[in-house]
């Protein structure tokens, strides 16, 4: 048999990261007709969100001077016309849309972070730990996640990081028993025996050996999770238990309502938050469903 | 001094049900350099005694009596961290079905540096790292294939990675659990001859686990015949399986069946009918010999009395009545 070729050159490059996901992922959500329209309309309202506010930055003082400037249309000034205290709409609509993906992006970490950690516990010690955490998570599965969320966030406060803990809390539940069935078929391969006759930890066969395996339906999950809490935060800016201070469009949405802007025909100001809300959720799921064909085992035959 | 030295070993598997002795009473010796196959269908124990030995029993497994002794140090007994040191180093476990024994998103390369790594966090990275490249040349797989994923590599080069890894921390047993199975011809044949080369390149020895009388046939020296727990023959496998396609001289009629059901390429063309039944329920006690039910050449003796182990030729020992020079 040959020799030994390109020992020293061969360890230099070994420094890439272990995890990868599987190639062309991207390539086969964006083939599909449901990723690609998730994706450019994901793209749009990101850099609509992230951009925007730096070429209209808008001042929260900035109060309309006469009544005329109060409820006012369209113009050529405010483009999308102005809120009840005569506040640029176009303006807070997009500082507000960086709170509600702010609010969104927390409150997934949080309920991901739960619900992969939980799923990969139980899943992999299986036994009574198993048993214990999946009555837990049965427990917050039945339970009606919205009043929950009402009462929760009515007891603890207001402000957008409550909020996100809020929504996180109550969010997990799906995640943890999606992972948790998966990790239950993983932890029977020889793999993780073999891993274990080396000598490996619990911990890193689980860190190093599993969550890898498991990360395509984490990642695919992730994204469903935050379209979810994009529109819980939504839900609850709107019934007012939003932060007064940090204007969401949730918060816009209550503030329109409130100041009866439906009856006084100011279509701008209810039309402009929730067609945001709207389209950041339906972008998300878009991309979320995409991911989930293209990364479920279970699914992938079916195309 | 044998390599290994299994005696009276049993194993048992606390099932919801009861207790069920998946290995009973086995006793196998395997010496420097030696090569044992063993076969036997499924379910009759081959992999519980296979894993046994560097004692990667599932949870619900017992060593209920016996004893294993590899390279003088009894194993049965020995605390997880005093087993976890002996295994790779001194005992090596191909696992059945590359595929799922290997890690499907990490590069074959770093799951063999992780074995050498986790045993020798001594050995710095660059000279494991070589070892790594050295092990596949070794297998035969070219070294620049070494950063590739698994599914990157056919089902023959998986096979042989799973061999490179088994051999990461220089073991000087290898137990080779189907390692042919799932094989097309061509890479079983391939496979075999690399555990044979390894075999007498590195002296290495071997214990394989097959239900492949033809594989066991091409690599093994010696071989077990297992059923339903307990050995029913062993001794030298071209005196049992017979030389070239002639005589056999197995005297067990499980061993013959198997045998028979193994139609040989160069022989009559005959279309023998297969053994009918079932392994008897191991949860239950069996009077007599274990394989009566099913035994076409079944006396009285063997549905009362358990078949002691007799000695026909050396090296050739059988369980059964028909063995003893006066049945009756």
């Amino acid at each position: 048999m040959s020799n030994i070729v390109n020992v020293g050159g061969a360890s230099a490059s070994d420094e890439r990261p272990t995890v990868t996901r599987r190639p062309g992922v991207w390539r086969e959500v964006w083939r599909d007709d449901m990723g690609r329209t998730g994706l450019i309309t994901l793209g749009a309202v990101l850099f609509i969100i992230l951009v925007g506010p730096i070429i209209f930055p808008f001042q929260s003082q900035s109060f309309g001077t006469s009544s005329a400037s109060i409820l006012q249309a369209p113009t050529a000034s405010h483009w999308m016309g102005t809120t009840e205290l005569g506040q640029d709409v176009l303006r807070q609509f997009l500082v507000g849309g960086r709170i509600s993906l702010y609010v969104g992006v927390m409150a997934t970490l949080i309920a991901i972070v739960l619900g992969a950690g939980l799923g990969l516990v139980s899943g992999y010690y299986a036994g009574w730990r198993d048993t214990v955490l999946m009555r837990v998570t049965d427990f917050f599965l039945v339970l009606p996640t919205l009043p929950l969320i009402i009462v929760l966030a009515a007891l603890f406060g207001q402000s957008i990081l409550i909020t996100s803990l809020v929504i996180g809390l109550t969010s997990w539940p799906q995640t943890a028993r999606i992972i948790r069935s998966q990790v239950l078929s993983l932890r029977e391969r020889p793999l993780v025996l073999r891993v274990r006759s080396l000598g490996a930890s619990d911990l890193r066969i689980m860190g190093k050996h599993i969550l890898p395996n498991v990360a395509p339906l984490i990642f695919a999950n992730l994204v469903l999770v935050l379209s979810g809490s994009i529109l819980a935060q939504a839900a609850l800016a709107f019934l007012g238990l939003g932060d007064p201070v940090q204007v969401s469009w949730g918060t816009m949405l209550h503030n329109a309502f409130n100041s009866g802007a439906m009856s006084e025909g100011a279509w701008w100001y209810v039309l402009t938050p929730g067609v945001g809300i709207v389209v950041m959720v339906l972008a998300f799921s878009l991309v979320g469903h995409s991911l989930d064909r293209v990364l479920n085992p279970l699914r992938r035959g079916g195309r | 001094m044998s390599l290994l030295e299994i005696n009276d070993l049993s194993i048992d598997y606390k099932l919801s049900k009861g207790v069920l002795r998946a290995v009973d009473h086995v006793s196998l010796c395997v010496e420097l350099g030696d090569s044992v196959g063993i076969v036997g269908e499924s379910g009759c124990g081959k992999t519980t005694l296979g894993l046994a030995v560097p004692m990667l029993l599932p949870e619900n497994a017992t060593v209920s009596g016996g004893s294993i002794v590899l390279d003088g140090q009894q194993i049965v007994g020995l605390d997880e961290a005093e087993i976890s040191r002996l295994r790779w180093t001194s005992v090596a476990f191909v696992f059945q079905g590359a595929m799922n024994a290997l890690n499907p998103v990490q590069r074959v390369d770093r799951q063999i540096l992780e074995a050498i790594r986790t045993h020798e966090p001594e050995t710095s990275k660059q000279d494991a790292y070589a070892r790594v490249l050295e092990l596949f040349n070794l297998v035969g797989i070219s070294p620049s294939r070494a950063k590739s994923y698994p599914h990157e590599f056919s089902g023959g080069m998986r096979q042989r990675a799973m061999i490179a890894m088994s051999l990461a921390c220089r073991p000087s047993l290898l137990i080779a659990d189907e390692p042919t199975t799932a094989l097309d011809v061509i890479s079983q044949a391939q496979i075999l001859t690399l555990l044979s080369e390894l075999r007498h390149r590195e002296g290495l020895s071997l214990i394989m686990i097959s239900h492949d009388l033809a594989a066991i046939k091409r690599v093994c020296d010696r071989i077990v015949v297992m059923y339903a727990g307990v050995v029913v023959e062993s001794g030298p496998t071209e005196h049992v399986l017979g030389r070239g396609g002639g005589p056999n001289a197995a005297l067990h009629p499980y061993t013959k069946a198997l045998i028979r059901a193994h139609p040989d390429l160069r022989g009559e063309r005959v279309l023998e009918e297969g053994l009918q039944g079932h392994p008897p329920d191991l949860s239950e006690p069996i009077s007599g010999c274990r394989f009566a039910d099913r035994c076409p050449e079944v006396m009285d003796i063997c549905r009362t009395q358990t078949p002691p182990a007799v000695t026909l030729s050396p090296g050739h020992i059988a369980a059964c009545h028909l063995a003893r020079k006066d049945p009756q």
